[in-house]
């Protein structure tokens, strides 16, 4: 085959032309959605400051756990001994320590419509339900309280972020579960009167059980403060 | 003859195997670019069935036409003009010219001559 002039320079010319195709319809049929490509980026933040979280907490647990080996060796030494039921004392009142005794498990679940129906969100139970739940319990004279197994303290925060209930910044799927010890009788009544009875009347798929022994967790996180200073007594 | 035929499946190939997927964006500047050089290659095609060919003139299209494009394009997009439509027509058009004209040469060279052919050595016998 004899090599004429104008071979060298079409095949060139194809073989771009081939090149550049392909690479075009890769590039065509790269899956085109920003949003998707943002909220994935976003769900991985998420989820590794989630990963922070957690390594954070086993780091607090592991200092309690020290600081309670310090306790115990140096509670054979004089004048100790009433510090240290001091601090239990306040470890216990602040949450920090596991509990147990009788109390009420409400449990709570979304609607099986809000899967079918054009408006979800009104067959959903949202962070308020849960919210006025264990504002109602607090009322009531509970002495413990959890959602999830996630203990409510005096900083525990219950708000929702798109979609989602967060407890402690703890991330909640359904069913709820409040856990509630107190006197169960009336816990019970008080809830019945309150959010808890509004949802029974929604037809929520809510259930509340008596019991005599509930095991409720102690608060994981920590308390920091950035801002507040106590005041010795007698200023101001 | 069979060497530009081996060349695009060779694009082809490479282009499978190892081209980069260019971002999402540059998919409009790619697409035109691509219209372009299609003419441009059939217009080379064009020139060696009707002797006319010169391989400065096709790779100069080549290149100038596929950068203006996509240019054409991006000037589109900060004018507000959607002049990937001029693209898309003027290079359109002239694909179909070339491969009209292409279809009668080689309709001309190949058929009409063996018909001549049939019909000369008919007239012999």
């Amino acid at each position: 085959m004899k090599l004429e002039n104008w071979h060298l320079s079409i095949t060139l010319v194809c073989l771009l032309f081939g090149l550049l195709f392909t690479s075009n319809l890769k590039t065509q049929l790269q899956e085109v959605n920003p949003t998707a490509a943002r909220n994935k980026t976003l769900v991985d933040f998420i989820k590794t400051q989630e990963n922070k979280n957690q390594e954070l907490e086993t780091e607090i647990t592991a200092s309690r756990k020290k600081i309670e080996e310090y306790h115990a060796t140096k509670s054979g030494e004089n004048g100790l001994a009433p510090l240290k039921k001091n601090i239990e004392e306040l470890t216990f009142a602040a949450g920090l320590t596991k509990v147990t005794g009788p109390g009420i498990v409400i449990t709570l679940d979304d609607q099986e419509k809000a899967r079918t129906s054009k408006e979800p969100e009104m067959y959903l139970i949202h962070f308020s339900s849960i919210l006025y739940i264990v504002n109602d319990l607090r009322a009531a004279g509970a002495e413990a309280i959890s959602v999830n197994n996630d203990r409510v303290v005096s900083t525990t925060d219950i708000r929702c972020a798109g979609n989602i209930i967060l407890v402690n910044t703890h991330r909640l799927a359904p069913p709820y579960r409040i856990q509630a010890i107190g006197d169960p009788d009336k816990l019970e009544a008080v809830a019945q009167s309150g959010e808890y009875g509004f949802l029974e009347l929604g037809n929520f798929p809510v259930t509340l059980e008596k019991k005599d022994e509930i095991l409720i967790p102690a608060y994981k996180g920590s308390y920091t403060f950035n801002y507040a200073v106590p005041l010795k007594e007698g200023e101001k | 003859m069979w060497l530009p035929l081996l060349a695009l499946l060779l694009g082809f190939l490479v282009g499978q195997t190892f081209t980069f997927s260019l971002p999402p964006e540059f998919a409009p500047y790619l697409s035109v670019a691509i219209l372009a050089t299609l003419d441009s290659t059939l217009g080379g095609v064009r020139g060696v069935m009707q002797n006319t060919y010169d391989a400065a003139i096709l790779m100069t299209g080549f290149f100038i036409n596929g950068t203006l494009s996509a240019f054409m394009v991006l000037t589109g997009e900060w004018i507000g003009v959607d002049l990937y439509y001029v693209v898309i027509f003027v290079f359109g058009v002239r694909i179909f010219q070339n491969l009209a004209i292409i279809r009668r040469e080689f309709i001309n060279r190949y058929l009409h001559q063996n018909i001549k052919k049939s019909q000369s050595a008919s007239h012999e016998v």
